[in-house]
């Protein structure tokens, strides 16, 4: 049989040699640090605030802002992240934290903390 | 109180994002501590040469996340937008599990179709060819292709296997592509190589300089540093120097595009207004400096059948002579201002800026640069003349005066620089071609002299004529995608791989283009699946563990060399009279004779844990029986560490050490790293009262090296009117055969576009977005048109990165390599654009 590249769709994939099963869809969270340009905080915050996914959690003194990044219905966690890295007032951004989890998990699992 | 999953995932991410940044969050956030179901232990990243350190989360047999690992001095917590590739790349839906051969009618054919098949059969068929190869024509009709991403451990184990087992130098790094014209500016300069600085410049610096590097997008944790600085210490300026705006020039200061190749002119031009304003440092260069020229009209290390190797009067020397600090002035007196300008196409106020930045004796400068230095045909040069610029002014070699060149692959330096898995050498420095190196190789290696051949086997570009020339026949290629990564694919990469006369095996997690055009496929074990160790660029090794098993029968690059060895009787390898000096190897496999050796063996099994007594598995050592990582390392280190080594200065801690520190820069002298080389009170080579020494050349000085500017190998004509330069994007690293098979970013930047200036498009009658056609005189390729975006051109060249399988533009680039280095030049050749 001939082994075809990445492009192929997921149920030949898993029938391939050496084939891995298909993955479930997984859920994308991202911690990222955004580092503002001097006095343009308020324009990168409002700007940021209503793109899809991203919640602001923090803003440190140095003119950096914690925020979280993750998959919505519209748009993909790795998406945005790129969005925010190129927003106008932005000068630089960088990822701290990346976790996926399975879609099934996510709501039927209660964690106590 | 309850959270979901959900909610708790994205608690910990602020958390973990919060604390990094020195802040501290709400109640309800802070809540959330890390997840104790996942374990957590340090790494280093798998892609640039940055060298990150992450945090690798790991839960039932899975990464499932990852985080900028906050003790890790290169990047603080911090990482960059591929990180978010890292707990992904091993899980792509098409990674191959199984041995895969090319059949017909059950039996090997090179116009058959893949077959899965055990190892057994695997190395069967592959020591079979082997062998043949090796009666008819001797060593040199075998060859390997390895990589800057090996392992150190992985590197050293191959370099062994081809050097002393086969005893073919046809061993050759990717980093050849990347790296080779740093390494010679380096050897021929300083006489050791690799930098003299390291990271903590970019927050001494006064002054930063890129030249030819966009570490915004490709090194942008450094970037990140730089920005800091940028924006924090009054005074302090970028320079920016690029063939193209992209993402550096909107922090630039000073924003200079040029004409590609003439950074040879403008190097000249600084050193010329160092020297007519007198700002030399007169007593640097007169106690550390010696003046030299270089052979000029040196080719273009094509083909020696090339019109431009045989117009060329002196193809492919190297040779510089000493000469004056007068003459030295002179030659570079030519270089004016109005000249380099004219020719560079920068206006004068901003070269002249450039140059008084450099000559400013109270400004301390860092410069930069990555691939627009080193991929040029004259890469060795132009590496040389930014050094010449810095050594005139004594800048170098203290905290923020520093030349740095900036590395592509996660252990270019590590790997393919330091073990020396290059044709021409051996680890520390050594080369082939030196009888007392080889003999002090042999010495560690416990064989019989004259096992290492001296002449330098064939180099990367070497390697594909070769094979299409059917003098290499068999070729194994491990942990790089060559095949979309060679220039000029069409006429000298497939012919070769296709050659009815050849045999070639590819080691891959996924079946890349490289994969696709061999005969074997051998699934590898990648990155967090083995214990492994990088070198980054400011030398910096650092190690990690093994954190999750490889899929299927996957096995490492490691395994897979020291295994296949066992498939060879040392006399099917040696010839009788090498044998005759070694009779104690008589009836021993090749594995025996290398790995079995009383040092690669020396150290037991151990359970392998971390601080808090987490146990990782290793399946090298479990299924040899000893712990080979360990044995591989120390036996490498006698090379650099031992009594009585030939070159000082490369000396690296014990193993154990590594596991237990964030990364260890070398020379590493009673157990501690070294900053800043060559200077007295931060490199302990250098003594009380000798102030610099670059103790890499016998009398302590370093080369400054006079070379002129030579216009490229193909410049653009009436017939192929526009520059075409080639390069990476910010979301896929280098070929993408691991960060496209993340489908949401993929997605994001799925096929590559040719950037062009909208004038340039105008003038074709085509628009944004468009399908056209872009050909050379070797290939052409079908892609669409982008003049927005973050790279803009200027009028008469166009970029098309080369991430993309589906659009190869290694199809159009020409196979022209630095006669000194042999590597390729990927940033200009001639092409043009058509309507479809």
């Amino acid at each position: 049989m001939k082994v075809n590249s990445r492009f192929m769709k997921e149920n030949e994939a898993s029938t391939m040699p050496g084939g891995m099963p298909a993955p479930e869809g997984a859920f994308n969270v991202c911690g990222i640090l955004v580092h503002v340009a001097n006095g343009r905080m308020e324009e990168v915050t409002t700007n940021l605030s209503v793109m899809p996914g991203v919640e602001i959690h923090a803003e440190a003194a140095d003119g950096r802002l914690v925020i979280t990044v993750e998959d919505t219905e519209t748009e993909l966690a790795a998406n945005t992240m790129v969005l925010v890295n190129r927003a106008d007032g932005v000068i630089n951004s960088s990822l701290v934290y990346h976790q996926f989890e399975s879609q099934d998990s996510l709501e039927l699992e209660d964690v106590s903390s | 109180m309850k959270l979901t999953r959900r909610e708790f995932m994205k608690a910990n991410a602020a958390a973990a994002t919060a604390a990094v940044a020195g802040v501290s969050l709400p109640a309800k956030s802070a809540l959330a501590a890390m997840p104790n179901e996942i374990r957590w232990d340090k790494a280093a990243c798998r892609f640039c040469g940055t060298g990150c350190g992450v945090l690798i989360g790991a839960r039932d047999g899975k990464i499932v996340a990852t985080q900028g690992d906050p003790d890790a001095p290169v990047n603080k917590g911090l990482n960059c937008i591929k990180g978010y590739f890292l707990s992904k790349i091993m899980y792509g839906k098409d990674r191959l599990t199984q041995p895969l051969l090319r059949k017909s009618n059950g039996s090997y054919d090179k116009e058959g179709d893949f077959e899965p098949v055990s190892w057994d059969e695997a190395f069967d068929v592959m020591a079979d060819k082997w062998k043949e190869a090796l009666k008819k024509k001797g060593p040199t009709s075998v060859g390997m292709f390895g990589s800057g991403q090996w392992t150190i451990f992985e590197g050293y184990a191959a370099s062994k296997l081809m050097k002393a087992g086969f005893r073919s130098n046809n061993l050759d790094p990717n980093a050849r592509h990347c790296m080779a014209s740093a390494v010679g500016a380096f050897m021929r300069g300083f006489g050791i190589d690799e930098p003299m600085g390291c990271y903590d410049d970019l927050e001494h610096a006064d002054v930063f300089v890129l030249w030819g590097a966009n570490m915004a997008e490709m090194h942008p944790i450094l970037w990140s540093r730089m920005t800091n600085t940028r924006l924090t210490k009054p005074g302090c300026e970028v320079h920016v120097l690029s063939t193209y705006e992209h993402r550096c020039f909107e922090l630039g200061d000073n924003n200079m595009v040029f004409t590609p190749q003439t950074d040879l002119a403008i190097l000249n031009y600084i050193a010329n207004y160092i020297i007519e304003n007198k700002a030399y440092n007169e007593d640097f260069i007169g106690k550390h400096v010696n003046f030299n020229a270089t052979t000029e009209d040196i080719g273009y290390g094509l083909r020696p059948t090339h019109a431009l190797e045989k117009a060329a009067k002196n193809s492919g020397k190297g040779k510089f002579n000493k000469i004056s600090f007068e003459e030295y002035a002179k030659s570079v007196s030519e270089y004016t201002l109005d000249y380099a300008s004219e020719l560079s196409g920068v206006p004068k106020e901003a070269l002249l800026k450039l140059a008084k930045a450099y000559a400013d004796p109270a400004k301390k400068v860092s410069s930069y640069w990555t691939m627009g230095f080193n991929q040029h045909t004259r890469g060795v040069w132009v590496n040389g003349l930014l050094y010449n610029v810095h050594l005139l002014m004594g800048k170098i070699s203290e905290p923020g005066n520093s030349p740095f060149s900036l590395t592509g692959q996660p252990s270019a330096c590590g790997t393919a620089r330091e073990v020396g898995t290059f044709s021409h050498r051996l680890p520390a420095d050594l080369v082939v071609k030196n009888e007392s190196h080889r003999k002090f190789a042999e010495k560690i290696w416990k064989l019989p002299e004259g096992t290492i051949p001296a002449k330098p086997g064939y180099h990367a570009a070497l390697q594909n004529r070769m094979l299409k020339d059917g003098k290499l026949n068999v070729y194994w290629v491990q942990c790089n995608n060559n095949m979309q990564a060679a220039a000029n694919m069409n006429e000298e990469t497939y012919p070769g791989y296709r050659n009815p006369e050849n045999f070639i095996i590819v080691s891959d997690p996924y079946p890349t283009v490289t994969a696709l055009a061999a005969d074997l496929i051998l699934p590898t074990s990648m990155w967090m699946e083995k214990e492994g160790a990088y070198g980054n660029a400011e030398r910096r090794t650092q190690f990690w563990r093994q954190q999750v098993d490889a899929p299927g029968d996957s096995k490492s690059d490691m395994w897979q060399v020291m295994e296949f060895a066992k498939r060879f009787q040392i006399e099917e390898v040696w010839s009788e009279e090498l044998l005759a000096k070694m009779p104690e190897h008589r009836g021993k496999t090749l594995y025996q004779v290398l790995y079995e050796n009383g040092q690669v063996d020396a150290y037991p099994l151990q359970k392998i844990t971390d601080d808090a007594g987490n146990i990782y598995n290793n399946d090298e050592s479990e299924h040899f029986g000893y712990y080979v990582q360990k044995g591989m390392f120390e036996e490498y280190r006698m090379f650099n560490s031992g009594k009585d080594i030939i070159k000082k200065g490369h000396e690296l801690a014990p193993f154990d050490m590594y596991h237990k520190a964030r990364g260890i820069r070398w020379p590493v002298i009673d157990g501690k790293e070294t900053l800043w080389r060559f200077r007295e009170g931060y490199d302990p080579h250098v003594k009380a009262g000798e102030e610099v020494k670059f103790y890499g050349k016998k009398d302590g000085k370093a080369n400054i090296i006079f070379a002129p500017y030579e216009p490229a190998a193909e410049s653009p004509d009436e017939n192929f009117d526009l520059w075409l330069c080639t390069g990476r994007v910010l979301e896929h690293w280098h070929s993408g055969s691991m960060t496209r098979r993340v489908p949401e970013l993929h997605r994001a930047f799925p096929n590559a576009m040719v950037f062009m200036h909208p004038a340039d498009a105008k003038k074709r009658g085509v628009r944004r977005g468009q399908e056209v056609k872009v050909s050379s005189r070797r290939g052409e390729i079908q892609l669409r048109v982008e003049t927005r975006g973050r790279n803009r051109m200027p009028e008469g060249l166009v970029f098309i990165p080369w991430f993309d399988e589906g659009v190869l533009v290694n199809k159009l680039t020409l196979d022209a390599t630095d006669p000194l280095s042999k590597e390729t030049d990927y940033k200009k050749c001639a092409c043009k654009i058509t309507k479809l």
